[in-house]
């Protein structure tokens, strides 16, 4: 385009938790500012935990978000047994992860259908999406639907969750209350197959980039509540060693902190990642699913996250079916968790990617400092990055066209604007 | 509904968050409604995404629903909005920034496109003032949940008053 300066701005970006703003300029062809501004504000989470017993962490850290209120319990949780030095495992643990696999399904099939589906098919909403495929949006609105009903089932509401406990739950449902559930889920797999044909069908914009990939990782299972903090640049950390190679970084235009790797730079966590370092993990039939979208081990494009988030609501609803297959309740619902004064780490794989939770408390447990670094956070650079080679290699686009193609690659992170602050406006300057 | 087969005549459906001051208004009154009316109610205390409401009314016949609005009319403003095409483009106007998935109006719309609404849906509106952190209604507002649940319970006298063919309803 002959266009010598353009300034692209979205003031207020839709389809997005939370709110911010994205502001582009460009001078002579060439991009010469991206800023994804957040402009929630700042909720101060961590300095209200100041002073709170450590048993309340799980219900304070929910009320962060309320699509993965459950990421923020699951990783309360581990830094708190960490810090007093217990471990809950056995079926306690599958629990954690079964109500783990309910807030995958229901916020992944919130974002593939309702949030991100409209920008590949070229409808400004899903209300518009519905009328020429009501069939997909029912699909999508019975997947969430599930998910929501087995966080309800577990965690005894589907918004901030009331029966998580640090060292187990409060209640632990029967053999016979997670059999009734077999049937909904095989729907919701079923459900969740048709789902990644559907997404492998779209057409992807041509991009790729070299990525750090940053994800928790297990060689025996897909990484949900647990695992090592690994990268494809060849980290490998447990999660007590998170500040020794993560830094968090004020910038003038954001209420959220950005996240940069002591030793790289800007890295990507959420599905691309956990799918790049975990593909050989992955259900036999979720890597079916994904080698049916033509999908390989390795995955650089970030436009396809929608197909991967379709190969992951696969494994979610096949990890949830094969855990409660193997159930055996528990004779009590938590694990004793006597507090002493000591610094712990917890790091669990919210939807959006791993989500980092540190905490010193006392000898009584009273909490005296709390750290949480949520995945759009970590994110957010990433972000900016992509929107750069974005805008540079679809500079012959409109700004109309050009604005819907930057928010359709910000939202390939389903970033979570209010989990971020401590985030969607897009102002594109061309000059 | 914890039944997808069951039908109810009418379901009372409250929505707002208790801790932001007068947001709490539509699940003050839908809570009091359901009460004085003995019908079924869901409270949707911080809905993280209207969607969800395509379930809870599932199987209804008729939906009450009550929400805090912000249009800038004066606290305690009770907006009755009847039907979805109204309930669409007033609540649009009316709700204001969301950090939600899908707002109400959005709820509304898809639940038109995918035909699952309500036979009938009234939304009744409390205007709210203060949307800070923190309990408690303003004291305009808390009047103005009395007046909500009459508007309520009028509109369920209506809906179960005996069809009188010619008779105004």
């Amino acid at each position: 385009m002959p266009v010598e300066r353009r300034t692209i701005k979205v003031d207020a970006l839709a389809r997005v938790e939370g709110e911010g703003a994205l502001y582009v300029r460009t001078s002579r062809g060439r991009v010469t500012e991206v800023r994804l501004q957040i402009y929630e504000p700042p909720r101060f989470f961590e300095a209200f935990l100041r002073g709170r017993a450590f048993t309340e962490t799980p219900d304070i850290t929910a009320r962060i978000c309320g699509i993965c209120p459950v990421a923020y319990q699951m990783s309360a949780c581990r830094a708190m047994e960490d810090a007093c030095g217990v471990a809950v495992g056995g079926q306690l643990r599958a629990l954690r992860r079964l109500l783990y696999c309910g807030e995958w399904i229901q916020s992944h099939a919130l974002h593939v259908y309702m949030l991100h589906a409209p920008d590949f098919l070229g409808y400004g909403s899903i209300v518009e999406m519905a009328r020429d495929h009501p069939e997909a949006v029912q699909r999508g609105l019975g997947l969430k639907q599930a998910g929501n009903e087995l966080m309800r089932l577990l965690g005894g509401r589907e918004v901030h969750p009331i029966n998580v406990r640090v060292g187990g739950f409060y209640r632990v449902p029967s053999r016979r209350e997670l059999d009734g559930f077999v049937e909904r889920l095989r729907r919701a797999r079923d459900a969740a197959v048709e789902t990644v044909r559907w997404v492998a069908g779209f057409d992807m914009p041509a991009f790729e980039q070299p990525y750090e990939f940053v994800a928790l990782r297990r060689p025996d299972e897909y990484p949900i509540d647990d695992g090592r903090i690994a990268s494809s640049g060849g980290l490998d950390i447990a999660a007590g060693e998170y500040g020794d190679h993560f830094v968090e970084e004020q910038v003038p235009h954001s209420h959220a902190l950005h996240s940069r790797l002591r030793a790289g730079g800007a890295y990507l966590v959420g599905p691309l990642a956990r799918y790049n370092l975990n593909f050989e993990a992955l259900s036999p039939l979720a890597k079916e699913a994904a080698r049916g979208a033509g999908l390989g081990p390795v995955c650089r494009n970030p436009f396809q996250s929608i197909v991967v988030r379709g190969v992951e609501l696969v494994y979610a609803c096949d990890e949830a079916l094969r855990l409660i297959g193997q159930y055996d309740a528990p004779e009590r619902p938590y694990v004793d968790v006597p507090p002493r004064a000591a610094t712990g780490h917890g790091c669990t794989e919210a939807p959006r990617g791993i989500l980092y939770h540190r905490y010193t408390i006392d000898a009584a447990g009273t909490i005296v400092e709390a750290r949480i670094v949520p995945p759009t956070s970590q994110n957010q650079a990433q972000i900016e990055a992509d929107l750069r080679d974005v805008v540079q290699q679809s500079l012959a686009l409109p700004d109309d066209r050009l604005t819907l193609r930057c928010e359709q690659a910000v939202r390939n992170y389903d970033p979570c604007i209010s989990c971020a602050t401590h985030f969607l406006r897009l102002h594109i300057d061309r000059t | 509904m914890n039944d997808p087969d069951r039908t109810v005549p009418v379901l009372v459906v409250g929505v707002g968050n208790a801790y932001r001051r007068d947001d709490g208004a539509g699940l003050a009154a839908a809570a009091r409604l359901a009460e004085a009316a003995g019908a079924p109610v869901r409270l949707h205390d911080r809905l993280a995404d209207g969607t969800a409401l395509l379930e809870t009314w599932r199987g209804a016949e008729t939906v009450i629903l009550l929400d805090a609005t912000r249009s800038g009319a004066p606290a305690g403003t009770i907006h009755r909005l009847t039907g979805a095409p109204e309930a669409i483009a007033r609540l649009e106007a009316h709700t204001g920034a969301s950090t939600h998935g899908l707002g109400i109006a959005e709820a509304i719309a898809l639940g038109a496109v995918l035909r699952r609404l309500p036979r009938r849906l009234v939304v009744i509106g409390i205007e709210g003032s203060c949307f800070e952190h923190g309990v408690g209604l303003s004291p305009e507002v808390g009047r103005a949940v009395t007046e909500a649940v009459d508007c309520g319970l009028q509109e369920i006298v209506r809906v179960r008053a005996p069809y009188v063919p010619g008779a105004s309803r």
